[in-house]
């Protein structure tokens, strides 16, 4: 059979349907001229289809394949998943020019799966997984319909049925495959997103770096506390500690800097940091963020195997964040950090200031601190000037070069970026080692489940003095400001027009719809951490409860009963079938009528034709055979002649047949 | 290649064995075989992409999308095994065919009550194949093609039966041996007549031999007369469709004498069977004659078929 089938018209419809409901949720990825590009391809062979429109010529083709492949080289510069998926896409319309027979259509189909997975990369939520299922549905119905070669009428109908038989047959093989394959780490790393951290905090703050970031109402991460969520104002999610500042941007100096990541590694930190009282445990699931910082609650003091903990006391890890993440921690929220002193090194790197910035302000912090005469009362000042004439605002004006000096003076009006810089510069121009800390603060506990929701909104900026004896100390000149922001949230301190520019302000104005949005995320939330949550370890205690043990030889046997199982279930050929196919209802109800009738004493023989019976009766007892008559002749008429009937009809005659039955003298 | 060959007989004894010849043939699991198909080979690639997708990103939604094709894999097995289990093929009398010419066997295919069969391809050699569907709850005739090689009583060979239901992802087929014999009658030539016959109908016997006499008259045109009856010259004038009409009761007898050829016993028996289908086209009563068999003259599709029959299953004395 080597000959080269041609494809069927109904296989390609099909095919163009997959491949529009593949393509369509990915158009968020493509680049636009793609997006229109893979529409126009498949309208296009479907009018062909059609005997429309017609075939290009070759020349033509070459030029959209040349024109393709260097408009992807022009817009990704860079080989990220981004650019693979578009290529993937590009080759996968592209070759609706060039189909022609069955086979190519079958190995687009097989295609066709793997850009499914693709879509999976970027949404891994509950709605992402069903439309992933369906996709599947129509690829696999394409392959049926495509392999059938169009075949008569019902072969799409048929090949719907039998997929989704399949599909659903196919469900145990996957769970047990999913339970029991082992999981092999990653063997490789292509950032997920060109644009690396398009949300989330980012390593440098700089004006307008928040108010971007709390437009957007994405969730950042989950956690779920073991025992009771702490206070509002004790919620503080360390990511970085930003200590250097260029006169307009707060970056990492190179020791902080937990993308370099040697020097930044705290090994001693368990002399240094000293922890009593309460202890808080729990567990963040960490949307992917590109990134390789972790979030956590000072001072954490037991985390993963593989997550360290850097000198400016925040959490990271060796990978990228490229995937949905979960890990636990547990924090002090009362602890003192380097309270013995701090190394020359480190104390020069929090005091350090850009030159020619600021003059205003390096003077003023001087003579405060002359008047103050400690940090702590320079601190009690500060705060207190800002307290009274500041105010909180997400539409600042914008700063010139001597920023604070600006702020400080003229404005007086920023959210927590201007408040944690100035405050930061401030301290260090008078002489008390300061940083900033960036992060988010707060959390929504999600009233269904009971976890909290930390979003992109909640995104803040603190500050860390050390103080002689007490160490590191987190002071949060918001706080001041806006108690509000700390104690409720951010949409609770501003007004009415400044929670317009938040993320997501519809919701939250309505009850029902933040209600709903709350249920769902629970529920995203529980598919997470039982779905898509289970990796190795988990899989291995998995295991060590189910079987005893995971020693390979073991699964290997358990695994093979389980599909022996299954297989049987599915060869069976009775157990289901005779349930499902029953005799027609027709049928039924003529059986029906004949035990009646042997009720009333008029048994059919074997081999007797309905008519001869009905005729048989008729003679004895002329009332009851014109039933019997009427019932046979709509019986013979459905089955000999394949005649429409009215089955309410038969119904009815046989029900009559029935009460004949009750009222018979032979009972 | 000796070996090879003998390797392949043996296997295909094993074969036949597994399955003993006879009418009628359901297929059950000792006799069907079930492979991967090439078209599988793809589908794998696209699993293991997947799944190497699914690792790299340690996307559990990937990877389960790739255990469900998997999945889907396995039940595609259990599919196409049950498409072609309780396939029943039986063939009923086929009728008899030509040495050298295609033959055609009917093969009715039914299957267990409420199952069907798809896409089936059937075949008497890898080659030639015919493609059957069968609804459910019905039955399907299919015509295989046989090309005779010699006459005499032919059994059909193997009949592969296979599959790729339903997503072409594994090939699912059987060897069918079904236990029929088909009668080939020797493939018509024009036959070479004995020298003194031949030379210009002097002869008593080849006088009759190419006599078309015993005419007796035209009768109106019946439909489905054989053409050579037709009177084409009248036809021809313009008188419309007549039949010539040859003499009934006094019809002169024809004998076809297996002597009166010349050529090797196939070439003779060729020749005879040419001269059979001939004569019984244009209404003649004939007999026949061969070594050691006689078959009286009479007319008829039935001694017609009696005619080529023994035509068919002569066995010269040598061989004897």
């Amino acid at each position: 059979m080597k000959v080269s089938f041609s494809l069927s018209v109904k296989a390609l419809r099909w095919l163009l349907l997959s491949q529009l409901f593949i393509v369509a949720p990915l158009v968020l990825q493509l680049p636009i001229w793609l997006t229109i590009l893979a529409f126009a391809l498949i309208v296009w062979r479907f009018q062909l289809s059609r005997g429309l429109w017609y075939y290009p010529g070759r020349w033509l083709k070459v030029l959209v394949a040349v024109a393709v492949t260097a408009g992807l080289a022009a817009t990704f510069r860079s080989f990220a998943m981004d650019a693979m998926v578009s290529l993937l896409v590009a080759g996968f319309v592209l070759k609706l020019t060039e189909l022609r027979t069955r086979s190519d259509a079958c190995l687009l189909s097989y295609l066709g799966y793997f850009v499914i997975g693709t879509q999976l990369l970027y949404t891994s939520g509950i709605i992402g997984a069903f439309y992933a299922l369906v996709c599947v549905l129509l690829v696999s119905v394409t392959v049926m319909v495509n392999h059938a070669g169009g075949g008569n009428a019902t072969v799409a109908l048929r090949s719907l049925r039998t997929i989704t038989i399949m599909l659903m047959q196919a469900t145990p093989f996957m769970l047990v495959l999913f339970f029991v394959v082992p999981r092999v780490g990653s063997l490789w790393t292509v950032p997920l997103n060109n644009a690396a951290g398009t949300t989330g905090v980012s390593s440098s703050m700089s004006p307008g770096d928040f108010s971007s970031l709390m437009e957007s109402s994405d969730v950042a991460f989950r956690a779920t506390f073991e025992d009771e969520i702490p206070e509002p104002r004790q919620l503080y999610w360390r990511a970085l500690v930003l200590d250097h500042f260029d006169g307009r941007t707060w970056t990492q100096s190179n020791p902080q800097d937990v993308k370099a990541r040697g020097y930044v590694r705290w090994r001693d930190w368990q002399s240094q940091i000293e922890v009593s009282d309460k202890r808080y445990d729990y567990e963040i699931l960490l949307e992917p963020t590109d990134e390789n910082w972790l979030y956590a609650l000072a001072a954490p003091t037991e985390f993963s195997r593989d997550v360290w903990m850097s000198r400016g006391m925040t959490l990271y890890q060796k990978n990228l964040v490229s995937q949905r993440q979960q890990y636990t921690v547990s924090s002090y929220p009362s602890y003192t950090v380097q309270a013995e002193g701090i190394s020359d090194y480190l104390q020069r790197s929090s005091l350090q200031l850009p030159r020619n910035f600021n003059p205003y302000t390096r003077q003023l912090a001087k003579s405060w601190m002359a008047e103050a005469g400690s940090p702590e009362a320079l601190i009690q000042r500060f705060l207190t000037f800002i307290e009274n004439r500041f105010h909180y605002t997400l539409q600042p004006s914008v700063l010139g070069k001597h920023s604070i000096d600006e702020f400080l003076t003229d404005t007086r009006a920023g959210f927590c970026e201007h408040f944690a810089g100035s405050f930061v510069f401030f301290m260090r121009a008078a002489g008390i080692p300061a940083r900033v800390v960036v992060g988010y603060q707060g959390g929504k506990v999600n009233p269904v489940q009971g976890y909290l929701t930390v979003r992109q909104l909640d995104a803040h900026a603190w500050a860390e003095v050390w103080l002689e004896a007490k160490g590191w100390v987190r002071v949060d000149p918001t706080f001041a400001v806006a108690p509000e922001r700390i104690d409720r949230g951010v949409e609770f301190s501003l007004g009415n027009a400044g929670s317009q520019l938040l993320g997501d302000a519809w919701s939250r104005r309505f009850y029902v719809l933040a209600n709903l949005r709350d249920r769902l995320d629970a529920f995203n939330y529980r598919w997470h951490i039982w779905v898509m949550n289970y990796d190795g370890e988990q899989q291995k205690a998995f295991m060590q409860r189910i079987f005893g043990d995971s020693a390979p030889w073991r699964i290997v046997v358990w695994v093979s009963g389980i599909f022996a199982l299954i297989i049987a279930v599915l060869m069976l050929p009775g157990v289901w079938r005779k349930s499902r196919n029953r005799q027609p209802l027709i049928h039924r109800l003529y059986l029906r009528m004949c035990r009646y009738l042997s009720a009333l004493g008029y048994q059919r023989h074997v081999g007797e034709g309905a008519r001869d019976f009905a005729l048989r009766v008729s003679r004895d007892n002329h009332e009851l055979g014109a039933l019997v008559l009427e019932a046979s002749d709509l019986f013979e008429r459905h089955v000999y002649q394949n005649q429409p009937i009215s089955i309410p009809r038969l119904r009815l005659l046989v029900h009559k047949i029935k009460a004949r039955r009750l009222l018979s003298p032979f009972r | 290649m000796r070996l090879s060959n003998r390797i392949e007989a043996v296997f295909w004894r094993w074969t036949e064995k597994r399955v003993p010849r006879s009418r009628q043939v359901t297929l059950r699991h000792r006799s069907i075989y079930v492979i991967p198909s090439k078209s599988s080979l793809g589908f794998t690639v696209a699993i293991f992409l997947l799944w190497l997708l699914g690792t790299n990103y340690q996307n559990n939604l990937i990877l389960a999308a790739s255990f469900l094709l998997m999945g889907l894999f396995f039940v595609s097995i259990i599919h196409a095994f049950r498409n072609l289990s309780g396939l029943t093929l039986s063939v009923n009398a086929p009728s008899p065919g030509f040495c050298c010419q295609m033959v055609n066997v009917p093969i009715e295919l039914s299957t267990a009550e409420n199952m069907a069969a798809h896409d089936l391809w059937l075949g008497m050699a890898p080659d030639g194949l015919a493609q059957a569907d069968v609804p459910q709850g019905a039955a399907a005739t299919i015509a295989l093609q046989v090309l005779p090689e010699r006459r005499g009583w032919l059994q059909p060979g193997r009949i592969i039966v296979k599959s790729y239901y339903p997503l072409g992802l594994v090939r699912v087929w059987s060897w069918v041996y079904l236990d029929t014999n088909i009668l080939i009658y020797p493939q018509p030539t024009p036959p070479t007549f004995v020298d003194h016959l031949g030379r210009g109908g002097e002869s008593e016997e080849g006088a009759r031999i190419q006599a078309d006499d015993d005419f007796m008259g035209f009768v109106d045109y019946q439909p489905g007369a054989p053409l050579s009856q037709v009177a084409w010259k009248l036809y021809a004038r313009g008188a419309g469709l007549h039949l010539k009409q040859y003499g009934g009761a006094e019809r002169a007898s024809f004998w076809l004498d297996y002597e009166n050829l010349t050529g090797g016993v196939e070439q003779r028996l060729s020749g005879l069977c040419y001269l059979a289908l001939e004569w019984h086209q244009s209404g003649r009563d004939f007999g026949l004659k061969l070594p050691g068999q006689t078959i009286s003259v009479a007319a008829g599709e039935a001694h017609l078929h009696q005619v080529l029959k023994a035509l068919a299953l002569y066995q010269p004395e040598s061989a004897k």
